[in-house]
């Protein structure tokens, strides 16, 4: 698949779709190197502390960056990735009728990735009213393709059919 | 009363005779003597004279002359009489006249009154039918402009209701369709078709994200 190649600087991991996606990750970063970071001040005063574990996801990200997280320059390197993408990673956000699942959204957001942006960040809404489809829209522009958009454009052959249908009714 | 007047005429006359014979032998008399019976002629003149003035008097006495004088009334009474009658005749024949003549003239000055009177109905009649038929044709020439600016506004408010009945049938078509089958829709059922939205739109997105970049 697409997202399993290495991620480089201009690349992004497919973990991370979106601002909040970063955002958590980030703060799990902050959490382990300060976790890291007191684990080691206790061993070196003498007591004996464990080290700390990342998470699955964090290895995983740092992993997509041929990254140690453990490592301490692995993961301030991380961290400075990651706060050039939260700073510079164009966002957009996608709006669907449901909630979608996690494999859909890592589909999508591979496919823009790879056709539209290497870093775009893709903030997942939700508008029950709009039945099917999705709501594309990015910093200047509203993208609609959803089937209430469709039904609305279709107005007129709509009534034209209801007409069709009435004067048949009459004759 | 006639009788007794030509009775006392023929007395009348019947003395003038008398007296005219008197006088004419007196007259006889003397011219049989003319110079000396000048005088004597002048005497029996008088005498002739006072003898028909006495014979005057005897026959027309004061008796006589009452009898003329009641007689003389009765006859004037009767042609007062007589004369009354014609007159009333006349007068009858006037006023049943005058009564036709009235009667004419009045008939006549009605008559004409009536067709004059007759003539300004007629024309009152005509007046007024025309002006009725003047406000008909005023009236049915605004009907006719109103009906047309009802038609017009009646086809303005159609369209405009069609219209609106469009719009909004369109829009309750739509979420009645939104509602009926908006959570029917899998979303990976979806995924073909917004795929290929986003391809259409790629291009105008990715530049988007580039100039908002």
């Amino acid at each position: 698949m697409a997202h399993k190649k290495a991620p480089t600087k201009d690349t992004l991991s497919a973990a991370i779709t979106g601002p909040a996606e970063l955002a958590r990750l980030q703060r799990e970063l902050d959490d382990f190197i300060d976790a890291t970071h007191q684990s080691m001040l206790r061993t070196k005063a003498g007591h004996k502390a464990n080290a700390p574990s990342p998470t699955k996801k964090l290895s995983g990200v740092a992993a997509d960056f041929s990254l140690d997280v453990t490592a301490p320059k692995d993961a301030d390197a991380l961290r400075q990735i990651l706060q050039e993408t939260s700073e510079s990673a164009p966002q957009l956000t996608v709006s669907f009728a449901v909630e979608p699942s996690s494999a859909f959204i890592a589909k999508l957001v591979t496919w823009m990735r790879s056709e539209i942006h290497p870093q775009l960040l893709v903030r997942v809404g939700l508008q029950p009213d709009i039945a099917a489809g999705c709501i594309v829209q990015t910093s200047s522009k509203v993208y609609d393709f959803s089937l209430r958009n469709k039904l609305a454009d279709q107005g007129k052959v709509l009534i034209e059919g209801i007409r069709i249908a009435a004067k048949a009714a009459q004759s | 009363m006639i009788l007794g007047i030509i009775i006392a005429f023929v007395a009348i006359f019947a003395a003038v005779i008398a007296v005219i014979v008197l006088h004419m032998r007196a007259v006889h008399h003397a011219s049989g003597d003319a110079a000396g019976k000048k005088h004597e002629k002048a005497s029996q003149a008088a005498l002739t004279d006072e003898l028909a003035k006495q014979t005057a008097d005897d026959i027309f006495d004061e008796k006589f002359r009452e009898e003329l004088r009641n007689r003389g009334r009765l006859h004037f009474e009767k042609i007062i009489g007589e004369n009354a009658m014609f007159l009333q005749q006349d007068l009858r024949l006037t006023t049943s006249q005058l009564n036709d003549y009235m009667k004419t003239e009045i008939t006549t000055k009605l008559k004409d009154e009536f067709e004059k009177y007759e003539q300004s109905i007629v024309d009152a009649k005509e007046l007024a039918v025309d002006s009725i038929h003047k406000t008909n044709e005023v009236i049915d020439e605004q009907r006719k402009t109103l009906s047309t600016q009802l038609h017009l506004q009646l086809e303005a408010e159609k369209k405009e209701l069609m219209s609106r009945f469009e719009q909004n049938m369109a829009s309750v078509v739509n979420h009645y369709v939104l509602q009926a089958i908006g959570n029917q829709i899998d979303l990976s059922d979806q995924l073909e078709y917004i795929m290929g939205e986003l391809e259409s739109n790629k291009k105008a997105i990715a530049e988007d994200i580039s100039r908002g970049a």
